[in-house]
């Protein structure tokens, strides 16, 4: 188990939030770019095409957001993770969950321990989830008690045990993956719980190109090891400089007319909302879009949230907060056909003119 | 913040107008080509409908309906732009879509309006201010303006319909030139064009600078009439626009001349009763009521020559000086200012300064100046005159046989004389009907002046011109025979000289006595002619001597001068008096029959009902279209209920 990040590091990053001027901001969103650029293609380095996959979770990652990958086992999910947390400076740590996974695995427990004098004491013997970034692989096979531990902590960023509350370390995410086929013995998430997550990525099989050169870097002797790009404190003071980047009323209001589309019954939303969508995106739902546009308007090298960063921010934050009705999963709709006609279907700010 | 917010909203509104006249212009190309179908629809619809010959009517029908149709489409398209016109934000968002900009001059225009700025909106106003300088010059090439091919060839579709031949009427035919008998009387009307000539000559009384436009009308109606003699392939408008322009040159030339001396305007009531109460002014009283200049001249000089040394008696300029003071004493400020009263006040002032020469020399010098100002009346009226001559004429070449509406129509004002007034002979002027051309057979027409057009056998009218003998008697011969006792009941006024006044058919005869068709000036007194055997046609007709010195008290007029008076008609008078309704165009008839007799010891009502009667009698006669007529019977109908209900 990796040790606990350095806390003074955090501090110098919230000192560093400090309101920046406007020159200072634009420096700061230049250098975000570049470091954005560097991470990825590190990570690039390490893990075959997945180019989108590794972006939108880096995406994530940066707007302070949980990940929850979606895929068949054996497509480099855990490897990804163990790459990103190499290449972000943190440390990881990976929960494989089991239906026999207890609460206290993944937190920590308190135990009886004795020291050198001989008294003996309860401490608290913290779980892989103090960690920077901590993989729980196939999330839906732990019970919903566990899950549900897990869970509060991914919101509440702590651990509340014997009655003491343990702080997580920050920078926190948790990167979980569950795997769509395998349903027999599983716990799927709740919708509350899902809706913690920031974006539900879905991990692509690889194309031939890539299995060939997947073929060649992981049947090597010696693998490469990834280098660390940032640390912690760069990284939240990123995450912060984010939290700068505008929105305007416009495009907000669409955001948030998306949001209301999405609910079946909304004089906004499509057809195939109110045919198929049971219930539709929460509040939660219009942040992660929003921080996620910040993202990638950044990126893009824009001051201001577009259109278009709002739009490729929705699929990933509210394809897994809609929730089809019975016909909607027996004609197997997927949620992005649906998201897609939400955002077809609202009126841009220009509207006829 | 304020100069961005200035410049983006400013932005945002100059786009905002962009984009709704392309959003106009958009929904005009859209629904045009419908729209102006169905006007090419409406326009060959009517087309239809009107049939053949129907091309005016359903051209401007037709037309009216597309401009209806295509007027109230662009009304409702602009009606429904405005229930739902593009907003500022809209405006900026469609054009930062339309280069590309990601929505940052939409966030830029909205942050702009924040209070307080975040860092991070302030970097994106500095970014948005680049990309406007950048993007507002091509602001035209962005939201271009778009006239589509829909939006241009249906309205010039239906425009070309609109006036193809379909709609419009063929041109009128070529109008044929004057035929043989039009020219003849175009050449008669050039003749009489140079006697207009010799009467413009001998028009007294006017200014050098009247005299020069008259010298010019003078020369335009000699050039006119040349100009006539030699017209071949002419029409009748070439020879009306010829006419009428002389016509209008003439009314120029007298509203130039206007009132002359400019104070014409009449003595008060009071002050002409005043001289009308004392036996030496009262004449010259009763000719400044009647307006009659001349005679109000001769007046003048009457009382100037009696206050002459030489016939001057002590009595007479006493009584002359007290009329004069009395007059003045009732004499308004307006009365002051007048010409006349301006002469009277001196002469006034003499007669106190006890100079009754001076005061016979103002009165002397009044008369010239009432005979100038009535010279230049005369002159007026005489220009007015050949006006309503030449368009007359003018007609007459175009259609002889003109009706007689429109004869009543060419009713002069000046045809008449007032009372007292002075004859006014014109050249030309016709002494009676004209027979042979037959226009004035009809005995209902109001007697008038116009020019002559002589044709074989007929008179030529003009006084200086010999009469033809025999004429005026075969007149007198066709016209329906008078009523026996009831002669003379068209007869003119007979303060007209019989050189002038039109007669009257069945009016039993003139004064001088009808067949010779001559002699003017002495047709004032009772006229006794009598009518080819027909009765005792015995027209009464006012003396010409006016009002002045006839009222009972003040014994003006010496035995065996003055004026003649009105004779009595001991059969039973009729009399017609056509009198300028000075309101165009109009005759009206005084009808007093020999029911009248006898009224001081009759039923007033009775004699009423009576002349009601006469009265309509009179009404059956006139030339009055039919609605009008059945108007003026329910006037009298109702006058009858009212005097019948009278107790």
């Amino acid at each position: 188990m990796n040790p606990p990040p350095d806390t003074s590091s955090v501090a110098d990053a919230q000192r560093a939030d400090q309101s920046p001027d406007v020159t200072e901001l634009a420096g700061q969103m230049e250098q975000f770019r570049d470091c954005f650029a560097r991470v990825r293609e590190e990570v690039g380095r390490s893990i075959v095409g997945h180019r989108p996959l590794i972006t939108d979770t880096l995406v994530a990652i940066f707007s302070q957001g949980h990940v929850l990958f979606e895929s068949v086992p054996g497509l480099g999910k855990t490897y990804l993770v163990r790459v990103l947390s190499r290449v972000l400076g943190l440390s990881g740590g990976r929960i494989q969950c089991t239906p026999d996974l207890m609460p206290a695995d993944i937190l920590g427990t308190h135990i009886l321990g004795e020291d050198d004098a001989g008294h003996r004491s309860f401490r608290f013997e913290q779980g892989p989830v103090f960690h920077n970034v901590v993989l729980v692989d196939e999330v839906n096979r732990a019970t919903p008690k566990t899950q549900a531990a897990l869970l509060e902590a991914m919101q509440e960023r702590a651990v509340t045990a014997g009655g003491r509350r343990f702080a997580l370390p920050e920078p926190f995410f948790v990167l979980a993956t569950q795997n769509p086929l395998e349903m027999e013995g599983t716990y799927p998430l709740p919708e509350a719980q899902l809706d913690r997550f920031f974006f539900k990525l879905k991990v692509p099989f690889p194309s031939a190109d890539e299995l060939v050169e997947i073929s060649r870097q992981t049947t090597t002797f010696t693998q490469r090891e990834p280098e660390a790009v940032l640390d912690g404190p760069e990284l939240i003071a990123m995450q912060r400089m984010l939290t700068h980047v505008p929105l305007a009323d416009p495009l907000a209001h669409y955001a948030a007319a998306v949001i209301l589309a999405t609910h079946p019954g909304n004089r906004l939303g499509p057809d195939p909302v109110n045919r198929y969508v049971l219930y539709g995106a929460s509040p939660r739902g219009l942040q992660a879009m929003i921080r996620a546009a910040r993202v990638h308007c950044v990126l893009d090298g824009r001051t201001t949230v577009s259109l278009d960063d709002l739009k490729a921010a929705a699929r990933p934050a509210l394809r897994h907060r809609l929730v089809l009705n019975f016909e909607g999963q027996a004609e197997r709709i997927d949620v992005d056909d649906v998201v897609g006609r939400v955002l077809d279907h609202v009126p841009a700010p220009a509207g006829e003119a | 913040m304020a100069q961005s917010t200035l410049r983006f909203q400013a932005v945002a509104r100059r786009v905002k107008r962009r984009l709704t006249v392309v959003r106009y212009a958009r929904r005009l190309a859209a629904s045009g080509p419908w729209v102006f179908g169905s006007a090419a629809a409406v326009l060959v619809l009517v087309r239809l409908l009107a049939g053949p010959g129907g091309g005016e009517l359903s051209g401007t029908l037709g037309v009216g309906l597309a401009a209806a149709v295509i007027a109230g489409w662009l009304g409702a398209t602009a009606v429904a732009l405005c229930r739902r016109p593009i907003s500022e934000r809209q405006a900026v968002a469609a054009w930062g879509r339309r280069i590309g900009d990601h929505e940052a001059l939409l966030s830029a225009w909205a942050y702009e309006q924040l209070d307080r700025l975040t860092p991070g909106q302030r970097l994106h106003l500095q970014r948005a201010e680049a990309l406007l300088d950048e993007h507002l010059p091509r602001l035209a090439s962005a939201v271009p303006v778009r006239v589509g091919y829909n939006a241009i060839v249906p309205p010039l579709v239906v425009t070309a319909l609109a006036w193809s031949a379909l709609f419009i009427p063929p041109p009128p035919p070529a109008e044929p030139p004057l035929d043989r008998f039009a020219l003849e009387r175009v050449a008669q009307v050039s003749h009489h064009l140079d006697d207009h000539q010799q009467m413009l000559d001998r028009l007294a009384g006017l200014d050098p600078e009247d005299r020069e436009q008259l010298e010019e009308l003078d020369e335009q109606i000699k050039r006119t009439a040349e100009h006539m003699r030699s017209l071949k392939d002419a029409s009748a408008s070439d020879v009306l626009r010829e006419l009428e322009a002389l016509a209008r040159a003439a009314e120029a030339l007298r509203e130039a001349m206007g009132d002359g001396d400019g104070d014409g305007e009449p003595l008060s009531q009071a002050m002409i009763e005043e001289l009308e109460k004392h036996a030496d002014t009262a004449d010259f009283g009763a000719a400044l009521r009647s307006e009659n200049h001349e005679r109000a001249a001769e007046e003048s000089e009457r009382i100037g020559e009696d206050l002459d040394p030489a016939n001057r008696t002590r009595e007479q300029a006493r009584r002359i000086a007290r009329a004069v003071d009395r007059a003045m004493e009732v004499a308004s400020e307006q009365d002051r200012a007048s010409m006349v009263g301006r002469q009277l006040d001196a002469a006034d002032a003499d007669f106190k300064a006890d100079a009754p020469d001076a005061a016979g020399e103002r009165f002397a010098e009044l008369a010239d100046q009432l005979r100038r100002r009535g010279e230049r009346e005369q002159a007026r009226r005489r220009l007015d005159e050949l006006a309503a001559e030449l368009r007359e004429s003018g007609q007459h070449v175009v259609n002889r046989q003109a009706g007689a509406t429109r004869q009543l129509a060419q009713t002069r004002p000046g045809n008449t004389r007032s009372l007292g007034g002075e004859p006014m002979p014109m050249p030309g002027q016709r002494q009676g009907d004209d027979a042979a051309g037959g226009e004035s057979a009809d005995p209902q027409e109001t007697p008038r002046r116009r020019m002559p057009l002589p044709t074989p056998g007929d008179r030529g009218g003009d006084e200086d011109r010999p009469p033809v003998p025999g004429t005026a008697s075969a007149r007198r011969a066709t016209g329906p025979p008078p009523e026996p006792g009831a002669a003379g009941r068209f007869a003119e006024r007979s303060d007209r000289p019989a050189a002038e006044g039109p007669p009257v058919p069945g009016a039993g005869g003139r004064p001088q006595g009808a067949g010779e068709g001559e002699g003017a000036g002495e047709g004032e007194g009772m006229a006794a002619g009598a009518g080819e055997g027909e009765g005792a046609g015995i027209a009464a007709a006012q003396a010409g001597g006016g009002v002045g010195g006839h009222e009972a008290g003040s014994g003006s007029a010496a035995l065996g001068e003055g004026d003649p008076a009105e004779r009595i008609d001991a059969a039973g008078a009729s009399a017609v008096a056509v009198s300028p309704s000075g309101q165009g165009p109009a005759a009206t008839r005084e009808i007093q029959g020999r029911e009248q007799r006898g009224a001081a010891g009759g039923d007033p009502r009775q004699l009423a009902l009576e002349q009601l009667r006469a009265q309509e009698e009179a009404l059956a006669d006139e030339p009055l279209p039919l609605s009008r007529r059945q108007q003026v019977r329910r006037y009298f109908t109702l006058l009858r209920s009212e005097l019948e209900s009278t107790p």
